[in-house]
């Protein structure tokens, strides 16, 4: 089927005509004055005051044995979990410790093309993410299986310590504007509505809970 | 300080007693205040419901009949108006923001009134606007036992950014308790001819800015423009209230009479 | 699904019926003062006007550059694999959606918010060739399944109470009569989960365009049109040719306006930055992405008074200032595109023709534009808006009145002579009929014994 391009580009064209001489593009967006940025703890401070406020979690967390001891305290036994690789691989004697009383699945088990509904049924997904925003309390997200953390009721993100940036000018540079990835998602705190007499409803279609926890490593 | 006094239309026509307190009060203020007899109405009703053409005509001959005070106004090298020491002042918000705003735009492609429209523009002022700026809201002082809320006109705080200034006055006559109005810069739904054109949306739109002003309690509803009032006050009186709605300069003008 | 469509030349019907529903009234205001309440309170911490004048200047240069960023992006959503059709016409955008469709034997698309595809008449389309299209957004899909179009740009079901709500699922999906919202969105949420695991393909809007990365950016806060992106084979992007932008970095400015004008959110719960289908080391995400850029009058306004209008994100904070959309709701409006904006862009989009009064359904008030993050002068539009249509219509009632009153107005012996007639037939029923617009509903003030220049000379008279 043929597309009406060049129609569009002439029709603007005859629009500009006249004006064309605008200003040149820039080569930057001017930047805002951005958020004042210190250190870990204050940034952690400012992170979860926002997540907790829409209904996330933030914690910190000194070692793995915290992280599956917060894990185990905050799913009931025998629930699935879906654990993604790229933790799984660093963080073994996480899964280790979860392995005695929770189902875990890895990414590792999956391959294109597998099945949706058995990725739908998982309890909660474990992920690392590439970075974390204390202006808004965001997690950036960049995985090769989008599904698990889009379904799963819960949501626990696992992060260095380095990884929490001030604000969402350094998001938008191109340290992850350049990536192949095919997706990079902005999560900020539980899916949510109030399309409903603007009453807040969380966990529509994705995680209901969100929970950042932040390792000293 | 001369101010040739700008009587919109309908405020001459319907609500003579605005024009009258303004001159009182600006003369009280020291003021030499002249009224050029020949102006008849900015052109904003015009304007404002699409007829730009009628609006334009009338914008010329305003701009000559607002700057002469003697010959009539055709010949636009006699002005009378010294554009370095007087005013134009204006008891209306909306038709101070018509000569303000859009005179100079509408006469733009016209040689004949271009600079005089923007150099007009830049001396008139609305009538609040200009003892607080020019004159001085401390200069003016009142006495008025009265609970009055202060309705922002939608032209007046957005195309002339009057907001505070109304207030500062009003805070200057003693007695006077000014109670604000929830939700203040909520449109009242006069609109112009939209109160006619569309008077089921308007009158809801009337209904919630009393209903508003019946909760604060106070006696009087104050504003910088008439139209609001006149179309808020028609409401009013059709469900029985009895409720006072006074232009600014009014209530100003008998501040001064209890104040020797 | 069958509604008989409203029209926005019908306007003047529609209002009236619609100024009438009282409790329409309370669910409009209870929810647009939420709203707005929320969005004072989250660009507190920011300086709102240097965003905004940022987002204008960024915006006009899009704009004044749109050949220049479309080709641009088109080259980098090439490169990212992605398939980019441009369509002049709804009729046009539809064809093709409907052959990606039947290329793959779609039986079933999900689908996420997006206004253009509401300017298409997408699903009532797609559905006539046999292809169940499920609106996925929570207000949508009580929208589709009452057979009614949407009444706010990003709160869709604003209309409608929870107890309307609570009904309509009970009849149309057999749930329990519970007007609970948790519970309503959870029954919601059990119906949609089954539609995103079955379909094939996914439909979703896109905020931004970002020209030199191909980035199609999506924003939404129920995590459905993540599913909508994601969980399909197939993934449709449909959106305006006005929606590229030159930088990855201006999304800095865009949404950190976008969440707040909307709903009061520092940022929406999921940005979806999509950069193409699956790579080969990816296990999940679509096959194939298109791009379907829609025109549809968008090119022609460009280099016009009106261009303006293209700078527009959507984000429905001038419906919710609004006090005429207020007290009428969207639907009034008989237009996709309800409220300030809905009364720009429908003339504008789908010609003056047919939305004759929808540019005088104002006080004018300039609210919106003050509440405007990418500071369209939104009620300046709309007078320019009547200054062009009524320069063509020099007959008329309405054009005789104006005519007469400025020749008046021009002679100060003719303005002498109305106010002295005036005075005498004041009082009478002429008078009362003559003006019924506004004696039907308020009384009209008593004219004084004097006007004002009768006063004034009289006192100098006496001097
Ligand atoms: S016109 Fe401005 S306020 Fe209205 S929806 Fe568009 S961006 Fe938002």
């Amino acid at each position: 089927m043929t597309d009406d391009r060049e129609k569009i580009f002439a029709s603007i064209r005859r629009g500009l005509r006249g004006a064309e001489k605008s200003a040149a593009l820039r080569s930057a967006a001017s930047p805002l004055t951005s958020m004042i940025q210190h250190g870990f703890e204050s940034l952690f401070i400012k992170f979860k005051r926002e997540l907790e406020i829409l209904g996330g979690l933030a914690e910190k967390v000194e070692n793995e044995r915290d992280v599956s001891a917060f894990v185990t305290d905050h799913t009931e036994p025998a629930s699935s979990l879906f654990i993604y690789d790229d933790l799984a691989n660093s963080l073994k004697s996480i899964v280790e410790s979860l392995s005695v009383n929770r189902r875990l699945r890895f990414g590792s088990e999956f391959a294109a093309g597998y099945d949706k509904r058995e990725v739908a049924a998982f309890d909660a997904a474990l992920i690392g993410c590439a970075a974390c925003v204390a202006e808004t309390g965001t997690v950036l997200i960049q995985t090769d299986m989008r599904l698990p953390a889009a379904l799963a009721p819960k949501l626990f993100v696992i992060v260095e310590r380095s990884r929490l940036i001030a604000s969402l000018d350094e998001v938008f540079t191109d340290r992850f504007g350049n990536s192949d990835a095919s997706n990079l998602f902005l999560i900020t705190g539980p899916s949510r509505t109030a399309d409903i007499e603007k009453q807040l409803v969380k966990g529509v279609h994705g995680p209901k809970e969100v929970i950042v926890l932040f390792l000293n490593q | 300080m001369r101010v040739f006094l700008f009587v919109p239309c309908f405020i001459d026509q319907v609500f003579p007693n605005v024009a009258v307190s303004s001159m009182k009060v600006l003369k009280h203020l020291g003021c030499d205040v002249v009224f050029p007899e020949h102006q008849t109405c900015c052109g904003q009703p015009a304007f404002n419901s699409g007829y730009r053409d009628e609006a334009r005509l009338m914008a010329m001959h305003e701009v000559n009949a607002l700057l002469t005070l003697t010959h009539s106004p055709v010949a636009a090298a006699k002005y009378d108006f010294d554009f370095k020491h007087d005013y134009i002042v204006g008891p209306s918000g909306s038709c101070v923001a018509m000569i303000r705003n859009f005179y100079p735009e509408i006469l733009a492609d016209d040689p004949r009134f271009e600079d005089v429209s923007k150099n007009m523009a830049k001396r008139t002022y609305e009538f609040s606007e200009f003892i607080c700026k020019v004159i001085g809201a401390d200069r003016f002082s009142g006495k008025l036992q009265a609970t009055v809320s202060y309705h922002d006109s939608c032209h007046a705080l957005r195309e002339l950014g009057v907001k505070d200034g109304p207030r500062k006055i009003l805070e200057r006559i003693e007695g006077l308790r000014l109670i604000e109005l929830p939700y203040n810069e909520v449109c009242c739904g006069f609109g112009g001819t939209f109160a006619v054109k569309y008077p089921e949306i308007s009158v809801v739109m009337a209904d919630e800015k009393l209903q508003n002003f019946y909760q604060t309690g106070a006696d009087i509803l104050v504003s910088a423009d008439s139209s609001c009032l006149m179309h808020l006050e028609g409401r009013a009186r059709r469900s029985g209230s009895l409720k006072r709605f006074a232009h600014i300069a009014e209530i100003m003008s008998e501040s001064i009479d209890r104040k020797p | 699904m069958t509604t008989t469509e409203p029209q926005s030349r019908d306007f003047k019907k529609l209002y009236k019926k619609e100024v009438a529903n009282l409790r329409l009234r309370a669910n409009l205001k209870k929810a647009t003062i939420q709203a707005l309440d929320k969005r004072n309170d989250s660009f507190a911490e920011l300086d709102f006007d240097l965003l905004r004048n940022e987002a204008k200047k960024i915006k006009q240069e899009s704009v004044s550059h749109l050949n220049e960023l479309l080709s641009q992006f088109e080259d980098n959503a090439h490169k990212n694999n992605c398939a980019v059709f441009y369509a002049e016409s709804p009729e046009k955008a539809n064809a093709y959606i409907l052959d990606v469709a039947q290329r793959h034997a779609v039986k079933k698309i999900v689908k996420s918010k997006s206004m253009v595809t509401e300017e298409l008449r997408l699903v009532p389309f797609l559905e006539k060739f046999g292809i169940e299209t499920v609106e996925t957004d929570l207000g949508e899909y009580i929208i589709q399944l009452a057979g009614e179009t949407p009444s706010h740009i990003t709160a869709p079901a604003i209309h409608k109470s929870r107890t309307e709500i609570a009904q309509l699922l009970h009849d149309k999906i057999g749930i329990e009569l519970n007007d609970d919202p948790t519970f309503l969105t959870g029954e919601a949420r059990k119906a949609l989960r089954e539609k995103f695991l079955s379909a094939e393909m996914g439909i979703s809007g896109a905020n931004f365009l970002i020209a030199e990365n191909g980035t199609a950016v999506v924003v939404e806060n129920e995590g459905n049109a993540r599913l909508s992106t994601s969980a399909v084979k197939v993934h449709v992007i449909v959106t305006g040719i006005e929606k590229v932008i030159p930088k990855f970095s201006d999304l800095r400015i865009f949404m950190r306006l976008l969440g707040r004008s909307a709903t009061g959110q520092k940022l929406t719960s999921y940005v979806s930055l999509i950069r193409g289908p699956r790579r080969q080391n990816e296990k999940d995400g679509p096959d194939e992405v298109h791009i379907v850029l829609l025109d549809n009058g968008r090119s022609a306004l460009v280099g016009t008074e009106h261009q303006e209008v293209l700078h527009c994100i959507r984000c429905g904070a001038c419906l919710n200032v609004c006090p005429v959309y207020r007290s009428i709701g969207g639907h009034a409006y008989g237009s996709v595109y309800p409220g300030p904006i809905g009364s720009l862009v429908t003339p504008l989009f789908f010609g003056p023709k047919n939305a004759p009064d929808l540019p005088f359904a104002s006080s004018l008030c300039g609210n919106c534009t003050e509440v405007c993050p990418v500071g369209i002068g939104i009620h300046h539009q709309l007078l320019a808006m009547r200054h062009e249509i009524k320069a063509k219509t020099k007959r008329g009632v309405e054009a005789f009145i104006f005519r007469t009153f400025r020749k008046t107005m021009l002679r100060p012996q003719r303005y002498r002579l109305f106010s002295r007639l005036a005075r005498i037939f004041s009082s009478t029923p002429i008078v009362a009929k003559a003006f019924k617009g506004w004696t039907h509903y308020r009384e009209l003030p008593k004219l004084p014994a004097r006007s004002f220049r009768e006063i004034y000379k009289s006192e100098r008279g006496k001097e």
